[in-house]
């Protein structure tokens, strides 16, 4: 069964494209990645599914119902965390989180408690008062408080420390195993492969593929700034597996999916002065990837 | 099955969180306070049209006791105080551009010699036309003193002559004035301000609530949780229904207490139709509420919608005055049947039967303003 229903949904802010003819489903108990970099309407799509916007045309359901007409029912299971959290001034946060839960029917008190103690968090203290990490704590706890069959998360990591990150996973699949749906919108990749069963990738305001996250995973990109001793041709490093290579005298840089023993054989054959693997920007990964596929 | 479409339990959870709110934030709290106690005094006692003692120069050139005596009935008018006594039209000149005396009285050498002779001397009034109020004033007061001193001096002669100025034909015009005797500005400036001052806390207060919601952010955290738009408007505007009648309370009680204006009508219809002028301005304040961002633009928006009710209502300045397509708009605000009905019960002492008019258009915008204000706001949460 789907959870989300989304067909043609389409948003423009005057002139101005949101997103053109988005459609996907959900279906119930998964984890669904949404990925795209910044500015490809990701949020946009969720803030339609919330009732934050109107659409300009297309529909969208959760729990089979429209999100327009039977928004208030919708919203009962749905928790949401947003990229940015905004509280009001001097409330403490435990006050915060109570009047949240009186929004919702039947919701357990003790959950806050038990929530708070997981992520770390200091009920007692003004909300004025915590740093931006802990502001994001308090919208964790906000969007999970009375148990939500669906839970949306938009790029909800930033300004979480990795260990918090860790513990927020830890969290997300936890209640993903007592039956939560997850939609869980990032431009990071790597965060997505960690928790995601499947991903929906977005651009420019289209949908460009919903993948099983198993291909994904062995798409394992990873980027190059390699610094060598001597200066080196540029059909040194072409071979399969790199692309958007550059080289500039001693300096080399490329983005490599493969077999990784294949470029550090290549590496020791040569000196070399320095070296640097990172994660590719997503926007990195999408260039190699749709040329792939094109 | 369907829902419940109202829950109670989210309504006054919004209702507690705003006056929680109201409590922290200071100025929200003092401004129902604050706003009547300062423009009921200020307005109260600065908005004056009656013009007296405008500061003039006389330029005696005949200096004899019967240009004396016209001087003095000028000085003894209250409408004119002498400051200067020049000795030439440029010393008067100087002064008048200086801004020291706003009235120049010149009156001619062959002054007594004419009245002597029986010939008319032709005095002279100059005026700064700058402030049209004060030169009215003075044009027109001179005038009544100059034409009242030369009819008894027309009757001095006529008793000479064996007759009275009783005898020959005229007419005598006996005038009274109702509702306000004594014509003080103050009986028709203060009721007005309390209808003004209700307005614009309540707008105020409505605009800004909404609005600083929307710019932190907060407004989203509450769309995304099941509360329905019905529940959280009446939620959060019941505190400001409560900030702005209390206002309102207090702003009559000033002008009754203090002003000593009291209602002549039925003060119970009064606070019935204060209530409803209370939301007919939550609509407005609500209304620009959905046209603003921030709480800069809420205030540029207020400044439009405040400024012509001041102008335009017949608060200040009456509206028969005004050329007919500017009182027109006059009518589309609804601080201007207020104002009538205010005027209306505090000093005509009037009741439903002679404010009908004015009642049935107050429920009209009120109905209408408070749906399109909530259509609005309804669009502009989702």
């Amino acid at each position: 069964m789907n959870v989300i229903e989304i067909i043609n949904l389409t948003k423009y802010y005057g002139k101005a494209r949101g997103i053109e003819k988005v459609s996907f489903n959900v279906e119930e108990g998964e984890i669904f990645g949404f990925i795209g970099p910044n500015g490809a309407g990701k949020s946009t799509t969720i803030r339609t599914l919330l009732s934050l916007i109107y659409p300009t045309s297309g529909s969208a359901k959760i729990f089979g119902k429209d999100v327009i007409k039977e928004g208030p029912e919708i919203r009962e299971h749905i928790g949401y965390l947003p990229s940015e959290v905004f509280y009001y001034d001097n409330m403490r946060v435990v006050d915060l989180l109570k009047y949240s839960a009186s929004f919702y029917p039947n919701v357990n008190k003790n959950r806050i408690f038990e929530l708070a103690e997981i992520m770390d968090l200091d009920l007692n203290k003004k909300i004025d008062d915590l740093s931006y990490g802990n502001k994001k704590k308090v919208g964790i706890v906000q969007g999970l408080l009375h148990s939500p069959k669906l839970i949306i998360l938009d790029e909800p990591t930033s300004g979480l420390d990795p260990l918090m990150q860790k513990k927020f996973f830890d969290l997300i699949r936890e209640e993903n195993k007592k039956g939560a749906t997850v939609l869980f919108s990032s431009h990071v990749l790597s965060e997505v492969q960690k928790l995601c069963t499947r991903v929906g990738i977005i651009k420019d305001g289209a949908m460009v593929k919903v993948e099983d996250i198993h291909t994904i995973k062995n798409s394992n990109y990873k980027k190059f700034n390699i610094e060598m001793k001597d200066p080196v041709s540029v059909d040194y490093f072409n071979f399969d597996g790199v692309s958007d290579l550059t080289v500039e005298g001693n300096s080399v840089h490329f983005i490599f999916s493969g077999d990784m023993n294949t470029v550090i054989e290549k590496m020791v054959e040569r000196k070399i002065n320095n070296l640097i693997v990172e994660e590719p920007t997503l926007e990195e990964i999408f260039i190699h990837y749709y040329e792939k596929e094109a | 099955m369907k829902r419940n479409l109202f829950n109670w339990q989210r309504f006054f959870t919004i209702i507690k969180k705003e006056f929680i709110q109201v409590k922290r934030d200071p100025i929200s709290l003092r401004i129902p306070i604050v706003m009547p106690i300062i423009m009921m005094f200020l307005f109260g006692y600065a908005v004056n049209t009656e013009i007296e003692h405008i500061p003039s120069a006389v330029f005696d050139q005949s200096k004899t006791q019967e240009s004396r005596e016209y001087i003095e009935k000028f000085t003894a008018s209250d409408y004119f105080i002498i400051k200067y006594y020049v000795s030439s039209e440029k010393e008067l000149s100087e002064l008048m551009d200086k801004g020291k005396v706003k009235a120049g009285l010149i009156i001619p050498a062959s002054y007594s010699t004419d009245l002597s002779r029986n010939l008319i001397p032709q005095t002279q009034l100059i005026i700064d036309g700058t402030d049209p109020t004060t030169a009215r004033t003075a044009m027109n007061s001179s005038m009544l003193i100059s034409e009242v001193y030369s009819k008894n001096l027309k009757e001095i002669e006529i008793k000479k002559l064996g007759t009275s100025i009783a005898s020959l034909p005229g007419v005598s015009l006996n005038s009274k004035v109702w509702y306000n005797p004594n014509l003080e500005s103050s009986r028709f400036t203060v009721p007005g301000l309390v209808g003004i001052i209700l307005q614009n806390i309540t707008i105020m207060l409505t605009a800004f609530a909404l609005v600083r919601e929307k710019e932190r952010g907060t407004i989203e955290q509450l769309i995304v949780t099941p509360i329905r738009p019905i529940e959280l408007i009446l939620g959060k505007l019941i505190p400001y229904i409560f900030i702005g009648y209390g206002g309102f309370l207090f702003s009559l009680s000033i002008c009754i207490f203090w002003f000593g204006v009291y209602p002549e009508g039925n003060i119970v219809l009064l606070l019935v139709l204060g209530f409803l002028f209370v939301i007919s301005s939550l609509s407005i304040g609500m209304l620009i509420s959905t046209f603003a961002n921030n709480q800069l633009q809420a205030m540029m928006v207020m400044i439009i919608v405040i400024l012509p009710s001041i102008l335009l209502s017949g608060f200040i300045f009456p509206m028969e005055a005004m050329p007919k397509a500017i009182s027109v708009l006059g009518y589309i605000l609804p601080v201007t049947y207020f104002l009538d009905i205010i005027r209306g019960i505090m000093l005509k002492g009037v009741g439903f039967d002679f404010l009908v008019h004015d009642i049935i258009a107050l429920v009209l915008f009120t109905i209408f303003l408070l749906s399109i204000a909530t259509l609005r706001f309804n669009k502009s949460l989702d």
